[in-house]
């Protein structure tokens, strides 16, 4: 069932917004942030759109396992919406995102200012304090020199005893080495204690340097309303829009320049925020000083692989079956090395995974109708399937209503639909399915949302309209969607018949056409010389000639 | 039904702009989790130095094969199409398209595409640490995957074929850090090279055609040799088994009614857990056994 909201509701559950936001918001300082946990299973509040536990059947409540471990975890990471903070390693600007992070306006000044001093003085304390760690690891050095030299000496005797296969001798070097292991031992702690405080000064002086820029609680007053303070999507005006707003959590974006299994480049998230999104509800912030939009961009990375962090301590405790222990291994190094590395790696590669035609390769023929022609053939026929979702006659009207299409985020909604289905079904008492549904449900908040192919007549696109654009489309297609993405472009006559880069251009060309096909199969800014002769349908390969595409769906630019 | 767990709008709207609200402003709604700050601090400190190495467990010695077979206890499912299979969609399309969502030999009731795989092995023998990396290759024809459920190691390369008639497009999301793909194919000679895995997947994921929505796989990559899809005879055989040891199995169908399609199902000797897992001990130099019967309870048909 399709609901069609009246604007009185919108206005009064805008009022319902704006009230928690006004009031809530705007005493910083008062309230203690945090983000939100992906893993929400015993809030009552989270059952609100979707029925309550009684109502799903739900008899008891997942204890998800590694949740306390995960929260903790995340806070130790990322900090919290008012007091961000990253591990170095991270390579993020924590300076940016403290910008962007806190109450609109950012926390009182005497708030940031009694932090600030509580770092330096902590940060003095362990400066002075290095000293005394220097010196015993200096002399803990010096002191195990003599027994290092010692076991060097022993050790080719050592290796000489056990070719020979001496046991009695070999148990007599042992034995003389082990004498030495006390002082080399202490040495080597004496060197980690001196490394474990200098990492720490070097935390504190990352951390103390971001205070140099005022925070400004950007995100929260340009962003939030739509993404959610943990940039899930899922904001208060979420619900009224279509496409909802991007969640960040799966660090999947779908307008990007680089290759679909990449990520983002600093320069297309930057684009996003300057430009918006044509035909969606994402404005553009590009009125804001540019200082002001780097933090945003920076900080929209930081929820994003905060969420990715979620995701993999998640899918770590499950395939491991085993909730990690700080004491034994589950530190900071291990977070490090198993969560945030891979992450960060991944947002790193990303200036190297650029789509970039060969120069030059932008040749068409001088017959310009021909050329689009041999466009249009393409996009009909059967190597590229463009007209499957996109429509003959591109109209985005490809799908029948029986093939719904959904992207990433929605599948998943969708997928947590079916089993509430399942669920509603199912005898009473069956905790199996009730407990697989509520572990699904508590994910999503909103009604699933259709994908639609795009309309291409209307002449406007996502991610711009240059050719350069829709190449990157043609190629990557969109990430977290159906639209595939036709890869490298292959050599002429290649054997595994990719198109090839002058048949992306007749494409590109085609649909940068498409606009200005008056009535199907006409090309009246070509001199009326359709390749088809005047006023008849161009022959698309394996359709019908007769199939007038305005009788189904609204004319373009409507 | 929807309908009756569906509050009025009025009521979703505005209770969900109050919910949304609090995520909005920042204030938590996440109140069942409360930071444990000391846990925190500790996590958040740096090591001077990387954390110790893993602790040692029993690894047995030798090797070993598992044999067997799975047997559905009801009645053989009648074959019926794919659902959503639309012989109007595509025009090269024409062989109407089975459902082999849940396959059972007609003779010996064997259950095909069961999916096992060792969950943790202890160790890998040396045939597989040497081996080169080979092309695995997942093909389709006849507008339907060849493979309805396919398995192979993160070491191999994963290709993806089209040996179809028409264009299709292969569109799956691996998860767990591995990159997402969607691949256009061109008819009969369309060829996609997976960029390859950065880690094992711990249980199937879909790999759809957005082009033919009928089209459905599921496609697991595991970190070692161990795993084997039942044929259409229901049996299976894995070699080279660590041996001496016990190794927990995982057993798998997408019509699973256990968590995460897990099945669940009997054997003489050995236990299944709930989840769909069964431990065993392979005897070196030898092989173990287990033929199992599926209740029709165990599946969500």
């Amino acid at each position: 069932m399709r609901h069609s909201y009246q604007p009185w509701i919108v206005c009064v559950a805008l009022l319902g917004v704006a009230a928690p936001l006004v009031v809530g918001c705007s005493k910083p300082g008062n309230s203690s942030p945090s983000f939100r946990l992906n893993t929400q299973n015993e809030d009552p509040d989270r059952y609100k759109l979707i029925g309550t536990p009684e109502q799903l059947q739900v008899k008891e409540t997942v204890n998800i396992p590694g949740r306390q471990y995960i929260a903790d975890a995340l806070v130790a990471m990322f900090g919290t919406p008012d007091r961000p903070y990253v591990f170095r390693e991270t390579a993020l600007d924590l300076k940016k995102i403290r910008m962007a992070s806190g109450p609109v306006g950012g926390l009182p000044p005497e708030v940031q200012k009694q932090e600030l001093e509580a770092l330096v003085k902590r940060y003095g304390t362990l400066k002075e304090g290095i000293v005394k760690f220097e010196d015993a690891a200096k002399k803990s050095a010096a002191e195990a020199k003599p027994a290092e030299d010692a076991v060097k000496g022993l050790e080719p005797k050592l290796a000489a005893a056990k070719t020979a296969k001496n046991t009695a001798e070999i148990a007599a070097l042992e034995k003389e080495i082990a004498t030495h292991k006390p002082l080399i031992d202490a040495k080597a702690s004496a060197a980690a204690d001196l490394a474990l405080r200098t990492n720490e000064i070097a935390d504190l002086d990352f951390e103390i340097k971001s205070y140099s820029v005022a925070q400004k609680g950007l995100y929260r007053q340009h962003c939030a309303h739509c993404h959610g303070t943990t940039g899930g999507g899922d904001g208060p005006t979420a619900l009224f829009l279509n496409p909802y707003p991007r969640d960040y959590r799966q660090g999947k974006f779908k307008f990007k320049s680089t290759e679909r299994d990449a990520k983002p480049t600093t320069a297309d998230l930057r684009r996003i925020l300057v430009d918006g999104i044509n035909d969606t509800a994402m404005p553009t912030v590009g009125l804001l000083p540019p200082d002001e939009i780097d933090a945003l961009v920076e900080y929209v990375k930081y929820l994003s692989i905060r969420g990715q962090a979620e995701q993999a301590l998640r899918d770590k405790i499950f395939g491991d079956e085993k909730v990690p222990n700080v004491e034994q291994g589950g530190g900071r190094a291990m977070l490090v090395a198993d969560i945030l590395q891979p992450i960060v790696d991944g947002w790193n590669e990303a200036e190297g995974k650029i789509i970039v035609p060969t120069a030059n390769s932008y040749k068409p023929d001088a017959d310009r109708t021909k050329w689009l022609a041999e466009g249009a053939a393409l996009f009909a026929g059967d190597r590229a399937k463009c007209y499957s979702c996109h429509g003959t006659t591109g109209l985005g009207d490809g799908r029948k209503a029986s093939e719904p299409l959904y992207d990433d985020w929605n599948k998943d909604k969708k997928f947590a639909q079916t089993k509430l289905l399942i669920a509603a079904a199912l005898e009473k008492g069956n905790t199996a399915d009730a407990t697989r549904l509520t572990n699904i449900m508590h994910s999503w908040d909103l009604p699933e949302q259709q994908q639609k192919p795009r309309n291409l007549r209307l002449n406007r696109f996502r991610f711009g309209r240059a050719p350069l654009d829709l190449y990157r489309r043609v190629y990557a297609g969109i990430n977290g969607t159906e639209m595939p993405g036709a890869g490298k472009p292959g050599a002429e006559g290649n054997a595994e018949k990719k198109l090839t880069e002058r048949e992306y251009w007749q494409l590109v060309d085609y649909v940068l056409a498409l606009p200005y096909f008056n009535e199907y199969g006409k090309l009246p800014l070509l001199d009326g010389s359709s390749p088809h002769g005047p006023g008849s349908p161009p022959p698309l390969p394996g359709h019908a000639k007769t199939a007038p595409a305005t009788t189904t769906t609204a004319a373009p630019g409507e | 039904m929807l309908t009756t767990i569906r509050v009025p709008l009025f009521v979703a709207v505005v209770g969900g702009c109050f919910v949304a609200a609090c995520g909005g402003c920042g204030r938590s709604s996440d109140a069942s989790v409360s930071i444990d700050e000391n846990q925190m601090l500790a996590m958040r400190k740096p090591t001077a130095a990387s954390a110790g190495g893993a602790a040692g467990g029993e690894v047995g010695s030798g090797w070993g094969t598992l044999k067997g077979k799975f047997t559905f206890a009801g009645n053989a499912p009648a074959s019926g199409l794919l659902a959503g299979f639309d012989p109007n969609k595509d025009a090269l399309c024409k062989i109407p398209v089975k459902d082999d969502s849940f396959v059972v030999d007609p003779s010996g009731k064997g259950i095909e595409n069961v999916l096992l795989y060792v969950r943790a092995a202890p160790r890998v023998h040396p045939d597989f640490e040497s081996a080169k990396p080979k092309e695995v290759l997942f093909d389709q024809k006849e507008c339907r995957f060849l493979s309805r459920v396919f398995a192979q190691s993160i070491k191999d390369k994963y290709v993806i074929l089209n040996s179809d008639d028409p264009a299709h497009n292969s569109n799956g999301d691996p998860g767990g850090g591995n990159p997402p793909y969607n691949a256009l194919l061109s008819p009969k000679v369309g060829r996609f090279d997976y960029p390859g895995f950065k880690k094992a997947i711990n249980t199937p994921y879909e790999v759809t055609c957005s082009i033919h929505p009928w089209m459905k796989a599921y496609h697991i990559a595991r970190p070692d040799p161990y795993f084997a899809v039942t044929g259409k005879d229901g049996t299976f055989t894995i070699p080279q088994l660590p041996a001496g040891v016990d190794l927990e199995f995982q057993v798998w169908h997408e019509k699973g009614a256990a968590e995460k399609g897990g099945l669940v199902g009997k054997a003489d000797g050995v236990t299944w857990t709930p989840a769909g897992r069964f431990k065993i001990k392979i005897p070196e130099n030898g092989e173990a056994t287990v033929n199992a019967v599926v209740e029709p309870s165990a599946l969500a048909l």
